[in-house]
């Protein structure tokens, strides 16, 4: 796991957005694992980050219209899997992070930090190899940090998924095996060398 | 993307957005709806108006008049001295000339005494004098005016049998907006007219008085027809009974002057024979009118038309603006769930497809129901009106089909427009996500 940490306005989530395709360089190449993903067509880049990127926002961005189970099968839904299909991947995947009992439950009546975990929930749901996390535990307690933290080592631990992680909790940068400091867009430091 | 998935997701999308979809839906098929009515009210309009006008003023049936002097360019004395025989009137020989050009198909002589008549009739205890000008018509020229059994053949007048005659339904306009009102008379209807028996006083004139001929006498008329066509602004009798009615002058006066015939109907074979008809008939002093009526009449439907399209397009944009503005606002809710979709890999032709069904469904169902809910009400009306108005309607299932196929294109312009405005929406929201950070 890589932890990027830096002050606001550092570029950490542009990183990570440039990791995941979603946008192209001005200069230079993006590769990932050895693909040069900035020099796909838009269509290509897409297809590929579904196939390989789990994305998790510090803000979760659950459906609010769908339930927790949907919201997860929800990537599923569009890579031409059956619905039923869909719904039991995310049956399993909920059951196998603990998180069984929400699968009933609208994203309004959930917690923040519940939010969070149906939110790397969704973003594992597609068995992808790298996973993007962006400031999992920002505006949480303690205790709903805790939570986040503890389930992101129980992914990295059962899922054998690389992580890149964007959080400034001490945490999180203890269970990195990497830190990458950024300032002004550049590498600031990275740790250990 | 499985079929299923997408109405799946389709209808989640739907129930929590139903009330800004049920919005776009109502105004949508308000529009339609408003839109058919007025597509329709506009076709059956101008489809009555042209078959009013062709009933009246058949484009291919032309009159043709001599070439007049224009006294208006003349001064007084001048016009004071010109006599009624220096009136042009047509002459025998050119009605035959006439009769034997290419394009003429048939040709319908006028045929007009040359003496004067009153007529004279009792309405309701009333006795009424005036004078009258004659005109004799061959049936063919006034069929349509006269009911399928109606007898229009000429009679011995002289032995008192009633001559039939078509009235110009002017009269009855003016009777029923000058005449009645000032003498406390109810007014006529067509059919009230119609068996209506007067008597015409041959050589003799109301205006005239004391300078009318000194030899009278009287023939018996009943009404056997109306007719709207404003070149037979007389009464019209069969043009055997006129001929008759001009040897009887001869008889009495001693005077042999033939009939005259101050105009003539010609039916050509189309209207493009119009300018070749024009050509022959200019040596000889003669003018075929062309249908200018027709053309005020088209000058009058495209102003429909015209009238008709802007309220459309004023409407249709109103729509539009409504429309934008509502999935503008619904996209700005819907953000996070459209820029994730992309997040997990899912391509933007996809999205794109994806809210184009949503909101082509939506719109296409609305219209539907909005132009279907018009055609049916246009068909009703129409089929009441006709059935309550004494007047011709067009048949209602052509203005309904056109009405349809107008509603049909309305509802693609409208569909394809407003998808097309709610894929412009979220490719701008797209673009913009992924231009700028977001955590």
């Amino acid at each position: 796991m890589i932890a990027l940490t830096g002050p606001s306005g550092a570029g950490k989530t542009t990183l990570l957005h440039l990791i995941a395709g979603l946008i192209t360089p001005d200069a230079g190449t993006v590769s990932v694992d050895g693909q040069v993903i900035s020099r796909m067509a838009p269509g290509a880049r897409a297809r590929w980050r579904g196939r390989t990127v789990g994305f998790a926002y510090q803000d979760a961005r659950l459906l609010p219209q769908l339930d927790v189970r949907t919201n997860t099968a929800w990537p599923l839904l569009f890579t031409g899997k059956r619905k039923s299909e869909a719904l039991e991947r995310a049956d399993a995947l909920l059951k196998r992070l603990g998180l069984s009992e929400l699968a009933d439950h609208r994203p309004t009546t959930l917690s923040g930090g519940e939010q969070r975990r149906v939110a790397l929930a969704r973003a594992l749901v597609a068995h992808p190899p790298l996973l993007l996390i962006d400031e999992p535990t920002a505006n949480l307690d303690d205790d709903s940090a805790a939570e986040v933290l503890a389930l992101i080592a129980q992914v990295r631990r059962e899922f054998e998924v690389s992580t890149i992680l964007v959080s400034h909790h001490p945490q999180a940068l203890d269970a990195a095996e990497r830190r990458v400091r950024l300032a002004h867009g550049r590498l600031e430091e990275v740790q250990p060398v | 993307m499985r079929l299923g998935n997408a109405l799946f997701l389709l209808r989640q999308h739907w129930r929590f957005h139903w009330a800004s979809w049920a919005v776009v839906a109502l105004l949508v098929c308000v529009s339609a709806s408003v839109l058919t009515l007025i597509a329709g009210a506009d076709h059956a309009l101008r489809r009555a108006l042209r078959d009013w006008s062709q009933d009246f003023f058949p484009p291919t049936v032309l009159v043709i008049r001599p070439v007049t002097p224009e006294l208006g360019k003349l001064s007084y004395l001048a016009a004071a001295a010109m006599s009624l025989s220096h009136a042009p009137k047509i002459s025998a020989e050119a009605l035959e000339q006439i009769g034997a050009m290419p394009e003429v198909r048939r040709l319908y002589p006028v045929t007009a005494p040359t003496f004067s008549m009153k007529a004279i009739a009792t309405f309701m205890g009333d006795g009424m004098e005036t004078d009258v000008v004659v005109m004799g018509v061959d049936r063919e020229l006034i069929a349509a005016d006269l009911g399928p059994d109606t007898e229009f053949e000429p009679v011995n007048w002289r032995a008192g049998e009633m001559i039939p005659v078509v009235i110009s339904t002017y009269f009855i306009d003016l009777f029923n907006t000058l005449y009645a009102p000032s003498s406390n008379l109810p007014p006529l209807s067509a059919r009230t007219a119609l068996g209506f028996d007067f008597t015409i006083e041959l050589g003799s004139s109301v205006l005239g008085g004391p300078m009318s001929m000194g030899e009278r006498t009287r023939a018996h008329c009943v009404v056997v027809g109306l007719t709207r066509n404003p070149e037979l602004l007389a009464v019209t009798i069969p043009r055997e009974t006129a001929e008759d009615m001009q040897r009887w002058h001869t008889e009495e006066t001693g005077r042999d002057v033939p009939p005259q015939h101050p105009q003539a109907f010609v039916e050509v074979n189309s209207m493009e024979d119009i300018p070749a008809l024009e050509a022959r008939l200019a040596p000889l002093d003669l003018r075929a009118l062309s249908p200018s009526h027709m053309d005020r009449v088209s000058t009058l439907e495209r102003l429909l038309t015209l009238t008709a399209g802007s309220l459309q397009m004023v409407i249709l944009a109103l729509t539009l603006l409504g429309c934008f503005c509502l999935m503008a606002l619904q996209m700005e809710h819907r953000r996070s769930s459209l820029v994730f979709l992309h997040v997990s890999g899912v391509p933007r032709s996809t999205i794109y497809a994806l809210l184009t069904g949503e909101a082509g469904a939506v719109v296409f169902g609305a219209a539907v129901i909005g132009a279907g809910g018009s055609i049916t009400i246009l068909n009703w009306g129409l089929s009441a009106l006709a059935a309550q108005l004494p007047v011709s309607l067009p048949p209602p299932h052509l203005g309904v089909v056109l009405s349809a196929g107008l509603a049909a294109l309305c509802v693609v312009i409208l569909a394809g427009t407003v998808t097309g405005v709610a894929l412009g929406v979220v490719a701008h929201r797209l673009r913009g996500v992924g231009n700028r950070p977001v955590g």
